[in-house]
């Protein structure tokens, strides 16, 4: 058992843990004590001083005091009082306190409140202005040295939370400031826009651009009228008593017209969550909590910057009919009377399996549920799918094979636990950058290894401990030989194995030809090089693997997850914290669309089709008869179209056209529907083959869930009004089911989850009022509400509790040739999501990075004679595309990387083929074969000289506060009031 | 079969139906507000009648030139010590004892009174301020004088 340690405060015994921060204590007992830098998601900084208390007779910063031994803390002594006032004068010596015409007066200004707490009257030294301008660079916040108190708040959130290294202080100047890389404006530093530096700041030295002028009453006047105006409010407002009486009110006043709603994030699967501040439809700012269960205050440019696309002038407002050479607005009664109509002809003629439908992964999980009950109740078809066809399917169908759920096995918390984590084919850091932070911040500060297989060496890459380039598609090879050679060392978990894992004979029989030797020759991965990874393995106590589409987008993708499983179960790596496998999932939603049931092969809840009895309980409850044969999926119903078995296509939120692989091939088939149905805020150009067009809204005009790629789910919440006549997707798909006869009657997306929860045994205890605010659930849930936040506690999902050893073989056939010589690999960028039909209307984040480019090696680019900025065109045997080039060693010899955010000339998937992964039909988008025609030699380089990617890191530790306190001018306010 | 199109014609919405559609909207307002509504005509009609109303309307219209002048005005060398007086006279107010000042405000008033209605013409000579002090009222007035005076050297 821990022993306590007695700390006595202010004459009264409190226990405290070993360890405990002193501050942390006293911060629980009730007793006051000034704090400014503190905070607790970042920890001591130790820059503010206003902590002060006595400690065994001495002045010490609560802050920076560890308790481990019994202590006598004094915190209302006269002396301890005076050094507090000391610090809180030399805090407003550096910042002006204009509240009422300042932006950051919304009642949760640090300084503000922390001396009214405090009851400081009078400053005792007048304020001093600094001799620096205001940073206007960057398009998403702005630093006002003069209002900056140097707490380091920021430069700690950026060192070792984000982990993006930029900022710091330079405490050498005479006036002493925050600076960006080696001294350079934001915008040309390495600084990613985060935002989590205006998220922490304790007031408004670094803020958010959108928050100027809007927040307050009175702030949005010209700069000089704002001058003059805190000129008269210090003059006339004597004491801060007045002052505070004032901007107080103030700032109460604004709660009637600025609202704060929780929502979850639009972009990828992390699943962050924040209150959105809106004024009208004006977005003013996002801010993540404390308790964002996911995030913490985390984000990242995107979450935190990337709204524009809300009030975009190019949002869809009416239904749409296509008439003959353009779409005409028509009012919602038309449009639903024509779609009943087509799909009562269709499904008269060619029977329901013509028609097929497909969810999204941006609608919630209650949309979802919609989309495939509409399909199976209303219409008669199992013909549902989603996008994560395109790039979950293949680690859902590796962890069923092995350990029973399609899900990651912990939180992110666990990642941010392991000993050691894997990242395999995941440009983590662009792609699901709150995830790489928290390996970042482990990896840094606590000792985490990192091993990275990847084709480009990206950031998490530059980071890891070891570096591994596997020759594209061929990791099965790799984790088949590490895992084979601790089986030979009888390194295996031979305990767990027994108690917890079946087949182990079988499967290691089938690990026999992946010798170290065929694993060499094949990955050209050393041979000491893989005992190495072996050994490092079995070393540590807790390791994670997470992986993304580097392994998912190949023809072999099921099969490589599936040997990520089997490594894990052959080290005992499941069940525990901080260990397990983790398949990092794209969409903000991805998880959730499949969990709910927009799968031609399931029910919500991952239930068979097949399945009679799971099959009578949907029959049941919905009065009706579904067909026992799993429908088609996204990929089998776009080669029925080309068959003439699929006559109606309805696609909800997916711009297929750009996403699917072969964009040729796809939209050919677009063409030959009889009835296609988009649904969507814009017109994508997937609509552009539409008959009927349908105005949805984007999360924040809406309620729902969201399900991150922890398994949990979270509620968002309505933040604007629908714009125009668009409508939420569920209410849409509640119309066209009432047009067709089924009157379902939802009043609200919470009736909807109740439905799902009664129905599906992996939701039975999800109900809105247990995911009320923050509060989330991470299935499986019990019908008490208890949830699962670590996966396989009490065994596997399998019939005798134990987990599947899944033997594996590896024929594998692409490559490149003679006259297809380069491998075009391909993924996200951090700037943009999937095809940028959001992100592209976000004015910041175009600015950033305008357009999609090729990244080439210094190699390839001195063999074909071109500089940056060259123009080029990449040729496959389906198509060609157009790009800029950006040369790079982030990849090398005659590798590529195109990003996949563009929906123009540079699309991926106008290269992309046919070809899928040989168990879930998911496209294998990374196996990619061109050659190259050079169009121009070089020009302008398609990175802005202002793009992060440009800037240049300075990684330190913290603050370097004892670099303060070195300086010639310091003087410890304890020192001062001794005597 | 269908060919990618991107145009979009706009349904035309007439500016009867729109004109309608807001009228309804505002009607609906009213009548779910009818109390509040009345009361603000009625605030209305009082603020038009004393000439309010103009002047807030020509002040809302010019509220930045309005704030500028005011500010700009403040903001001079000659206002810097009122405005700091302003504020400073709340707290002295705040010290002051009021019940004693009333105290003295009376006696004062008194004063000025005599003082006022006073008509000796000739001047006063050093023995006429000996002679006074024999008047019990003067030598009462003294006597207090001596007293503040005294007050007022405390440290």
């Amino acid at each position: 058992m821990q022993k306590h340690i007695i700390v006595t405060i202010n004459g009264r015994e409190y226990l405290a843990e070993p360890g405990q921060l002193l501050l942390d204590l006293i911060n629980t007992t009730g007793e006051f004590v000034p704090q400014i830098c503190y905070n607790e998601s970042l920890g001591p900084i130790q820059t503010c001083d206003t902590c002060m208390v006595k400690v065994n007779g001495e002045i010490v910063r609560a802050c920076g005091t560890t308790i481990t031994e019994a202590m006598e803390v004094e915190t209302t002594a006269e002396m301890v009082h005076t050094a507090q006032k000391e610090a809180l004068d030399r805090i407003l010596e550096k910042h002006e306190l204009y509240c009422t015409v300042c932006d950051y007066n919304n009642g949760t200004c640090e300084i503000h409140n922390m001396v009214a707490d405090f009851g400081l009257e009078h400053q005792a030294r007048p304020f001093q202005a600094k001799p620096y301008e205001v940073d206007r660079s960057s398009k998403f916040y702005r630093y006002d040295p003069d209002q900056c108190i140097l707490c380091g708040r920021c430069v700690e959130v950026c060192q070792d939370v984000q982990v993006n290294e930029t900022l710091l202080i330079d405490w050498d100047r005479e006036q002493p400031r925050v600076i960006w890389d080696n001294d350079v404006p934001i915008d040309q530093s390495s600084c990613v826009s985060c935002g989590q530096c205006a998220t922490v700041c304790p007031c408004n030295a670094i803020m958010e651009t959108s928050m100027e002028g809007e927040a307050g009453y009175m702030t949005d006047h010209k700069p000089g009228l704002l001058r003059s105006m805190i000129e008269v409010t210090k003059k006339a407002e004597t004491g801060y008593g007045p002052l505070f009486a004032v901007s107080d009110t103030e700032a109460a006043m604004r709660e009637e017209r600025i609202e704060k709603t929780k929502t979850v994030c639009t972009y990828c699967g992390v699943g962050c969550t924040f209150d959105v501040w809106t004024k009208d439809r004006k977005i003013l700012k996002v801010q993540p909590q404390k308790d964002s269960p996911a995030n913490g205050i985390s984000t990242c440019v995107k979450g935190k910057f990337g709204w524009d696309y809300v009030n975009s002038e190019e949002r869809i407002t009416r239904p749409l009919i296509r008439k003959e050479d353009h779409f005409a607005e028509v009012e919602w009664e038309e449009a639903l009377d024509f779609i009943a109509k087509r799909f009562q002809e269709i499904s008269a003629e060619h029977g329901p399996d013509a028609l097929g439908f497909i969810s999204s992964s941006k609608a919630t999980n209650e949309e979802s549920y919609l989309m495939q009950k509409l399909a199976r109740q209303v219409i008669g078809t199992n013909n549902v799918d989603n996008c994560s066809r395109y790039c979950q399917a293949p680690a859902t169908k590796g962890l069923f094979r092995t350990v029973g759920h399609g899900g990651d096995s912990g939180s992110i918390d666990d990642i941010a636990q392991a000993d050691m984590v894997i990242v395999i084919g995941s440009n983590t850091a662009e792609s699901h950058p709150v995830i790489a932070s928290r390996i970042k911040r482990s990896h840094k500060l606590f000792g985490q290894k990192l091993y990275v297989f990847d084709l480009r060496k990206h950031e998490m890459a530059q980071r890891a401990d070891r570096f591994f380039r596997p020759k594209s598609g061929t990791d099965l090879v790799w984790l088949s030989a590490v895992t084979k050679y601790i089986i030979d060392q009888g390194w295996e978990n031979r305990e767990f194995i027994d108690k917890w894992v079946n087949n182990f004979a079988e499967y290691k029989k089938s690990l026999e030809k992946f010798t170290l030797a065929y694993a060499e020759e094949l990955t050209g991965i050393s041979q000491a090089d893989l005992k190495e990874i072996a050994q490092e393995i079995v070393r540590v106590d807790k390791l994670a693997i997470c992986w993304a589409m580097g392994v998912t987008q190949h023809t072999l993708g099921s099969d490589t997850s599936t040997a990520i499983s089997n490594l894990l179960l052959i080290t005992g790596n499941y069940m525990r914290n901080g260990t397990g496998a983790y398949p990092l999932r794209g969409h903000n939603n991805v998880q959730g669309c499949s969990d709910f049931g927009s799968m031609p092969d399931f029910f919500p809840g991952y239930e068979k089709v097949t399945d009679d009895a799971v099959r009578e309980r949907y029959e049941k409850a919905w009065n009706t008869e579904i067909p026992r044969e799993p429908g088609k999926d996204n990929h089998e119903m776009i080669r029925a179209i080309h068959d003439g078995e699929l006559h109606s296509l309805y696609v909800l939120g997916e711009d297929t056209g750009v996403v699917d692989a072969n964009i040729n091939y796809v939209t050919n088939a677009f063409e030959k529907l009889d009835f296609f149905i988009v649904q969507d805020l814009f017109l994508t150009k997937t609509a552009e083959y539409a008959d009927v067009i349908l105005p949805a809204v984007p999360s924040l005009e809406k309620e729902g869930t969201f399900t991150n790629t922890e398994r949990r789910i979270q509620r968002l919440y309505q933040a604007l009004d629908p714009v125009g006549d668009a409508k939420p997707d569920w209410q849409i798909i509640t119309l066209i089911a009432k047009e067709m006869g089924y009157d379902w009657n939802y009043s609200h997306p919470s009736e909807i989850m109740d439905e799902a929860a009664k129905l599906a045994s992996l939701f039975r205890g999800v109900s809105y009022d247990r995911l009320t605010g923050y509060s989330s659930l991470q299935w499986p849930v019990l019908q008490d509400g208890t949830d699962t936040p670590l996966l396989y506690v009490d065994g596997f999902p399998f019939e005798d509790n134990k987990a599947q050893l899944y033997p594996l073989d590896f024929n594998y056939d692409y490559d490149t040739d003679e006259e297809y010589d380069l491998h075009v690999n391909n993924g996200r960028v951090l700037e943009h999501f999937h095809e940028g039909n959001m992100t592209y209307k976000s004015a910041g984040l175009t600015h950033e990075l305008p357009n999609a480019f090729v990244e080439i090696s210094h190699e390839l680019a001195k063999d074909r004679g071109v500089e940056e900025g060259a123009k080029v065109k990449l040729i496959s045997r389906e198509g060609e595309v157009k790009v800029s080039v950006h040369i790079t060693d982030r990849v090398q010899g005659k590798e590529l990387y195109l990003p996949l955010n563009d929906n123009g000339k540079s699309a991926i998937n106008y290269l992309t083929n046919n070809k899928v992964d040989k168990d879930s039909n998911t496209p294998a988008y990374k196996e990619v074969a061109a050659k190259m025609v050079v169009l121009q030699r070089k020009g302008n380089s398609p990175i802005p000289s202002h793009n992060h990617r440009k800037g240049n890191r300075q990684p330190q530790i913290s603050v370097n506060v004892e670099r303060k306190w070195e300086r010639k001018d310091y003087i410890f306010p304890g020192s001062k009031v001794k005597n | 079969m269908a060919n990618p199109i991107s145009s979009i014609k706009r349904m035309e919405i007439p500016e009867e139906v729109i004109q309608e559609r807001n009228i309804e909207e505002v009607i609906k307002a009213v009548s779910d507000n009818k109390e509040a509504i009345l009361k603000g005509i009625d605030l209305l009609s009082t603020i038009h009648d004393n000439g309010f109303l103009d002047m807030i309307n020509a002040l809302v219209k010019h509220k930045e030139e309005a704030m500028e002048n005011i500010m700009g005005e403040l903001n001079k060398e000659q206002y810097a010590e009122i405005m700091e007086n302003a504020g400073k006279l709340v707290f002295l107010l705040g010290d002051l004892r009021v019940d004693d000042l009333k105290y003295f405000t009376t006696k004062l008033n008194n004063a000025m009174e005599e003082a006022r209605t006073y008509e000796r013409t000739e001047p006063t000579r050093p023995l006429d301020l000996l002679k006074a002090l024999k008047d019990p009222e003067i030598n009462k007035s003294i006597t207090m004088m001596l007293q503040f005076l005294r007050g007022m050297g405390k440290p």
